[in-house]
């Protein structure tokens, strides 16, 4: 055993001159495959075990030299430039409260910034160990919220310990557990994606209960995305027409049924109608969308809109209600111009992530990501289309910028968990069911071979 | 006749290319493939050649995976990227024009000032 302690010193200090932690597993078991490999040509030959070692050590090269170029090539790939964007927009969500809620909130905001940067150092690939008890836990946490929560404005909250936030928010969260569900069901062919459609049903079924039609909304479009991208890149490893034809076809049902209840349900219909016509509702259910659509008409492109003295008079309702329409108040106080900058940091906010999202190699990491980067995209969209007079269902939030410290802190949260992907993706592997490094018990030229660690 | 090294280093990089270009590798297979290619010319130590091919990765000319090898171990393959092939080709062609130049002044070249 002396002799494989030789290995073991000849990687420890390779690896010693690693300064990034998380990169020495690797580079420590392909140095030691490579040893191996020597060692079993150098026997072929005739050696020695121990002259094998030792010579097959010797041929690796200076340990200290070797491990300083690995050092090189190896370090975090710190996100400056998303963690910038993200910052400059939660300082920007603070200006927002400050100008249209009366005062900035800095407890929200400092709690966002400790979820940023705590999930933006976490080892994502805790997520990937302890996937179906998480998924049981948050399932569990749920069905108890439910039952025991009180009802606001016909929405469930989960109170917690003198702190309460609305059940709603579950649906941010929701697409991440969905993303390690379809992770940790890699390679099960077309029985792991039916077992995912089956994982979807129960989160539905709580968003369902919670009554948030955008939560739903928000849950199946980001659930279909992950499942199609996986589906995509092969990760099921089953025929890909037939994996998709099993996600589709029962998505199409499921849609045109629902649709079909939807239209036939007064309120949904009624919906229907006032985003056709609110002015036929103008001083009822229609009162806000009207409302919406007045000050969007008088808005300048620069500077404050000219709307009449009735409509400006009824900005106190928006103003009552402004995480839900922040975007429409921005418009009318400062102008056209407003809309595009914000519409130009989230466009370029989106569009870098993406960017850095295709260069991702593990399965992991391209689904957290994935997972985020929809729920991001799919609050921007119906909150944009909600402040611009033709949102059909109530609007979440806009990520960093509308109040509401729930909202704020989990989309922190989200954010720092996808930069910690890109930061330290390069350094994890992903492992296939059932893929080993090496047997537990293995017999090779005569020697029985116990892996006591991998 | 071992090369002098500063010859082998700069096309260290451009050997390994052409040899996953031809075939998915692993560390130790691409230095036996290397050594039994050349004759034993070219005898790449493992601690050379693995900062090469995690430099190579990150410049995105290849890209690494896990696969069973035989039934025992896991070990990290490589394969070469479609930017790694445009920079082989671009490489050879530099070395096509190189030693061609090199070959025209050792066998003698252009004379002038004969009539």
């Amino acid at each position: 055993m002396a002799s494989f302690d030789e290995i073991q010193q000849y990687c420890d200090t390779v690896c010693g001159q690693i300064r990034w932690k998380k990169a020495k597993p690797l580079i420590e078991k392909e140095l030691k495959d490579h040893l191996y490999d020597q060692c079993d040509a150098y026997r072929a030959a005739g050696m020695s075990e121990t002259a094998a070692i030792h010579s097959a050590v010797q041929q690796m090269g200076d340990a200290v030299a070797v491990g300083a170029a690995l050092d090189g090539t190896h370090r975090p790939k710190p996100q400056w430039a998303l963690l910038g964007l993200t910052g400059v927009l939660l300082l920007a969500g603070q200006f927002c409260s400050a100008v249209f809620g009366g005062a900035a909130e800095p407890v929200g905001f400092f709690m966002a910034a400790a979820a940023l940067l705590g999930c933006y150092f976490l080892d994502f690939s805790l997520l990937a160990r302890h996937t179906l008890p998480l998924y049981f836990a948050v399932l569990l946490g749920s069905c108890f919220g439910l039952l025991t929560g009180p009802q606001v404005n016909g929405t469930a909250w989960l109170s917690l310990g003198g702190f309460g936030f609305s059940m709603s928010y579950f649906a941010i969260v929701f697409p991440l557990l969905f993303a390690m569900l379809i992770y940790s069901l890699r390679g099960h062919g077309l029985a792991g994606v039916l077992l995912c459609g089956l994982g979807y049903l129960p989160l539905m079924f709580i968003l369902i209960q919670i009554s948030f039609v955008s939560g739903m909304l928000l849950f199946t479009l980001s659930a279909l995305a992950l499942l199609c991208f996986a589906l995509a890149r092969g990760w099921f490893g089953c025929n890909k027409a037939a994996g998709f034809a099993l996600v589709l076809v029962p998505t199409a049902v499921v849609l045109g049924v629902g649709a079909f209840i939807l239209l036939g349900h007064p309120y949904f219909s009624a919906q229907l109608a006032l985003l056709a016509d609110p002015y036929a509702e103008r001083n009822g259910s229609g009162f806000l969308l009207c409302l919406v659509r007045d000050l969007l008409a008088h808005a300048q492109m620069y500077g404050t809109g000219s709307a009449s003295a009735e409509t400006a008079a009824s900005l106190a309702a928006l103003d009552h209600s402004s995480p839900d329409y922040l975007l429409t108040l921005m418009i009318y106080r400062f102008g056209w111009v407003a809309l595009f900058v914000v519409l130009g940091v989230f466009v370029l906010f989106i569009g870098f992530a993406g960017y850095t999202l295709t260069k991702q190699k593990s399965m992991l990491g391209s689904l957290i990501s994935v997972s985020v980067l929809s729920v991001l995209f799919l609050q921007c969209a119906f909150y944009f289309a909600t402040n611009l007079g033709y949102g059909l269902f109530s609007a979440f939030s806009l990520p960093f910028l509308s109040s509401g410290n729930a909202a704020l802190v989990l989309n922190a949260g989200l954010t720092g968990l996808m930069l910690s992907v890109f930061r330290s993706g390069a350094c994890f592997y992903d492992q296939m069911p059932g893929q080993t490094s090496s047997p537990l018990f293995s017999y090779k030229n005569g020697a029985l071979i116990i892996r006591i660690k991998n | 006749m071992a090369p002098e090294k500063g010859l082998a280093a700069g096309n260290t990089a451009t050997l390994i290319l052409k040899l996953l270009e031809e075939q998915d590798m692993y560390g130790y297979q691409m230095i036996e493939t290397l050594a039994k290619r050349s004759d034993n010319t070219f005898n790449l130590k493992a601690g050379t050649l693995y900062p090469l091919l995690h430099g190579l990765e990150n410049k995105g000319m290849v890209e690494s995976y896990e696969e069973k090898a035989d039934s025992e171990r896991v070990r990290k393959y490589y394969r070469i990227t479609p930017k790694g092939k445009k920079l082989l080709q671009e490489k050879c062609m530099e070395w096509a024009a190189y030693s061609s130049a090199v070959n025209k002044v050792l066998n003698g070249g252009l004379r002038y000032g004969i009539v």
